[in-house]
Formats: structure tokens, sequence, C-alpha cells
């Protein structure tokens, strides 16, 4: 700036007050580290031991969103559970930016529990709240707190109250292979076998309303798929074609399900309505399309069609057949799933070559492509109602494993399940 | 005389301001660097967004005041900004400045957040 002008410019501002004389700087770079929040201890005033450690629970959902780095506990300086017992100068020279704090009173058989959220930085609470429960519900208080903790820090609803949908194969000898469809936490705790079969079961998925889920069984030695509720255990086979019957993909409605059929030669997808039952056809191509997954709008379907020669996604209009091609970048592209605000598109991509498949999210509206996973034979992504963490299905060691990561790709660590493979995770919708 | 004082005096003017110059121009700097290094940016944020924030600062560097005078719209973002300008807490190189520079360019400052490294 030249003399002149900064006189000029000095001058105008004296003539209309105190007005910023100086240019507005840009930030356009932030930090990649998560924000970091102590989650501390929760005090506890019964006698024995509590059964789950409250505290670690909403710790760890809160790093496994990828945007909150708790801070280790042998670091604390002091533990209070309630707002009088925080010294804020502890927790800035920690670096904490928000103090979780909570504690735990029995009543009658019961558990309460109050929590409050605190800003270091101005020293002010910004959540504050109380959750009943029995002691074997102490999982799902802590996952409540977590999900109010980061509605309110981040604007997103939490999904740390959701479940999960997977399968596990424990083979026993040539012909003797155990296959069981697990439901557990979205963090893999709490599994409970919901069906035990000595055939595969593939493609679990959840129905809108979080009660029903759909499958395929090998059962009758053919792919079927079957409906079944949850609370009940009731189930119902729902398709008996011809050849392979398979992935199974619920409307936003919940009213009906695509599938894949090859009753007409090659696999193409249909979309049944649940009420009449009837099908109808929604892709005709001499090549294989497969793995449908419905957009929020109720008419749009995306899937994998290897049309172009390779795997590729496209995605249909059910109701017009027009069909548009979605992915460009590398030679294999499958497994669509779409973020609930549709503006990420998670899938199974394969850059080049033969051998390396990796989960991959590439941006609806700029196209751009980030690679989200650091293993290499990776299957099956299904991303929390939120969008903001995924799971999906690789191999470790040999073994095959369930895999969580961030969207934003900060949290990559393996899901604890039971021995044996496990593969086929579908995450469910909110719960609550 | 009178000449030769008032050339000196525009001399040496010209001289603090250059000297100014430079200086504003490293905090600047260092105030972007600072903010920047707090800035986390919420799961809602995507390249593009922007939200302006006014700083107000006092002659030795304390940040008294952070707050949005035009909303990117989206209330995480906006407060990840402020949030971001809270945490740099005072900027000791201020003290620096003399008060005309001071007062022109830092008590009060506009600040632009708008990311561009981000993944989405």
């Amino acid at each position: 700036m030249n003399t002149l002008m900064r006189i000029v410019l000095l001058g105008l501002a004296m003539l209309v007050g105190s007005v910023q004389a100086a240019d507005p700087l840009v930030i356009s770079t932030g930090t990649d580290r998560a924000t970091p929040i102590a989650v501390v201890p929760f005090g506890w005033q019964g006698g024995t031991v509590l059964p789950e450690d409250m505290a670690e629970i909403v710790g760890n959902d809160l790093r496994n969103s990828g945007v909150f780095e708790p801070i280790p506990r042998q670091n604390m300086i002091s533990l209070p559970s309630q707002a009088s017992e925080i010294i804020y100068r502890d927790w800035k020279a920690l670096g904490a930016q928000y103090v979780l704090v909570g504690s735990v009173v029995p009543s009658g058989g019961r558990l309460q529990v109050q929590f409050a959220l605190f800003n270091v930085a101005t020293e002010q609470q910004v959540l504050t709240g109380s959750v009943g429960g029995t002691p074997d519900q102490l999982r799902d208080m802590a996952h409540h707190i977590a999900d109010l903790s980061f509605e309110k820090l981040t604007g997103v609803k939490g999904a740390f109250s959701t479940r999960m949908l997977y399968v596990t194969a424990e083979r026993f000898s040539v012909n003797n292979t155990r296959y069981t469809l697990q439901r557990s936490d979205y963090d893999g705790a709490r599994a409970v076998t919901l069906l035990q079969s000595r055939e595969p079961i593939l493609s679990p998925s959840f129905a809108p309303d979080g009660r029903r889920i759909a499958y395929v069984s090998f059962e009758q030695k053919r792919p079927r798929i079957f409906v079944q509720h949850i609370d009940t255990g009731r189930r119902e086979q729902i398709t008996n074609f011809d050849g392979l019957n398979g992935a199974p993909a619920w409307s936003p409605d919940g009213g009906r399900l695509a599938f894949v059929l090859s009753r007409d030669g090659n696999p193409e997808i249909y979309v049944m309505d649940m009420g009449s039952r009837q099908i109808r056809r929604v892709t005709n191509q001499g090549a294989i399309d497969t793995e449908p997954f419905w957009g929020k709008d109720g008419n749009t379907l995306y899937f994998t069609s290897d049309r172009s020669g390779k795997p590729q996604i496209y995605k249909t209009n059910i109701n017009s057949g027009a069909v548009e091609r979605v992915t460009f970048v590398g030679n294999y592209n499958a497994n669509p799933k779409l973020s609930a605000d549709e503006k990420t598109l998670v899938m199974i991509h394969r850059q080049d070559g033969f051998t390396v498949f990796k989960v991959a999210a590439q941006d609806l509206q700029r196209g751009n492509l980030r690679i989200l996973s650091d293993t290499s034979l990776d299957e099956s992504p299904t991303v929390a109602p939120n969008g903001t963490m995924l799971i999906y299905a690789t191999r470790q060691q040999g073994r095959g494993v369930l895999m969580l990561a961030s969207i934003n790709g900060r949290v990559r660590l393996p899901l604890p399940t039971a021995q044996g493979e496990v593969r086929e995770p579908s995450w469910s919708p909110y719960l609550n | 005389m009178a000449e030769l004082l008032s050339e000196d005096v525009g001399r040496q003017q010209a001289l603090a301001d250059e000297v100014g110059d430079q200086v504003a121009g490293n905090l600047d700097d260092l105030i972007v660097k600072l903010v920047s290094e707090q800035w986390r940016r919420p799961p809602s944020a995507r390249n593009g967004m922007s939200v302006e924030v006014l700083i107000e600062m006092l002659p030795d560097g304390t940040i008294i005041n952070a707050s949005v005078t035009r909303s990117s719209g989206d209330a995480p973002f906006d407060n990840s900004a402020i949030q971001a300008v809270r945490n740099v807490g005072r900027i000791a190189e201020m003290q620096q400045l003399d008060r005309a520079t001071f007062d022109s360019m830092y008590r009060q400052r506009g600040v632009i957040f708008k990311p561009e490294d981000l993944g989405l």
C-alpha cells in the first residue's frame, strides 16, 4: 500500500467513523487434527464396580466419528464428575476444547446418569442432561450421551445408537461350515445371532423401519430372498425364481424391494411391491446389472453394471428407464452406497491392474474421488445414517474382518467380532 | 530550515511506513497461520463455503471478541471459525506495532474463512 493511498483510506476511515481500513484476511486451510475433548471417567456412588465404563464408550464413539480426539486418561490432571469440580486451567493446559463429565447414581434397581459438556475456551456449559436405565442398558445410555454431544458440537445427528448386521462363517471341515447372521451395536459390541445355517447367508439389510431385515439364504441349496422380523424372529420367503435371486435393497418408504434375478438369462434388476408382491423389471441389457441401492426420492436406483466392459456404477430412473453412468475413474467400481445427504457415493474401487480393491468415496457434485481404506481386498461398504462413518469387510492375516472408518479418513480400526470369517456388514437406519 | 525539517519528517514518515508495512504484512501472515492451526472444520464443511468474521483485539494482542459478520448459512461451520479465533487467545507480536498502525489495521480486522483443502 503506498503512502498516498493509506492517507486517502485513513481519511475515509475518519469520515465514516471506525471503518476497517485493512483488507480482510483469508483463511483457506485448517488443521487436520480432530478436536481434542476430555471425556472424564464418570463418578459412581454405588458399591460394586459398574459392568461398563461409560466414559470410555462415549470417548470411543466420538473418536470413531473422526471429528474428535479423546484426551488419554493418564494425562488428566483432575477427574471432575460435576461442573463445580472443573478447573478450566488444567484442561487448557492439556489442549482440551471440550470437557464432558458425568456421574452415575443408583436409584432402586436402576441407574440415573447426570452429564454435562463444557467449552473450555468460553468456560461455558454447552449441554446438560440426564438419562436413566437398568445396569444392562449402560451401553445404550453411553451411546445416547455420545449422540447428544455429537449433535450439539457438530450440528449433525449422532449415529452411535445404531446397529449393524453381518454374516459369519466358521469352517469346521470340507462339508461342514456354520453360517450365522448377527446383529450388533454399530461398534461390534453385544452381538446377537438372528439366524444360523449350514448354507451361505448373503446381503443382509435393514428395512427403513429398523425392525425388518432382508437377506439371501442358500438353505434350499439355491439363493432365495427372505424377510425376517427382528423382534419375533418370524421369517418369510419372498422370492423363488429360477436362477440367481440376490442383492435385496429396501426402498426408502419400505414398501418396495429391489433385487436381482437371472431368470431371463442374465442378471437384471427388478422391483417388487411388498403389498401386492408384483414384480417389475427395471433394467434390460445384455450385460450384468446388480447391487441396486435406492436414492432418497424412491425413483432412482444406483447399481453396478459391466455394460461398458468393466464394472462401473450407473443410476436409473425406474419410471422413465433412463440410465446414466456415474463413475469414470478406475477400471472397476462396484457396490454403490449413498450417504444420507446424497452428496457422497461410497463404493469398492480399483484404480488399475487386477488385485487391489479399496473403499473410495466420490463427491457427486464435484466428481473427485478419495480412497478411504489402507487395505487391499475390501468389500461391502456400508455408511452410517449420518454419513460420518462407514464399515467395510476386508482381510487381515488371512481372515475376513470388519473395519470401521471415518468418512474424513482420520480413523480406521478393526471391529471386535466373533471368530471365523466375518463379512457383509450392513448399517441400520436411525432407530430412535 | 523549515523546508529541511519538513523534508526530514517526510523521509522519516516514509521510512516508518515502510517498516510498518513490513511488520503489518508479517503480522497478517502470522494471524492467518495461528488461526488456520486452530481451525477444525465440522462434518458439514465443504470446499467453497465461506463465513466472514470480525476479530477485535487489544494493543497487547489479546483477542477480546470474534463475531460473524456474514454467515455461511451453516451454524456449525460459523461456530468453527469463531472457535478457531477464540482458541488463538493472544498474539503478543502485536505489541511491536505503533499505535496508529494497530488501530487502523488490527483493532478490528475482518477474516474470511473459506476452505479449499477439504477432501469433499
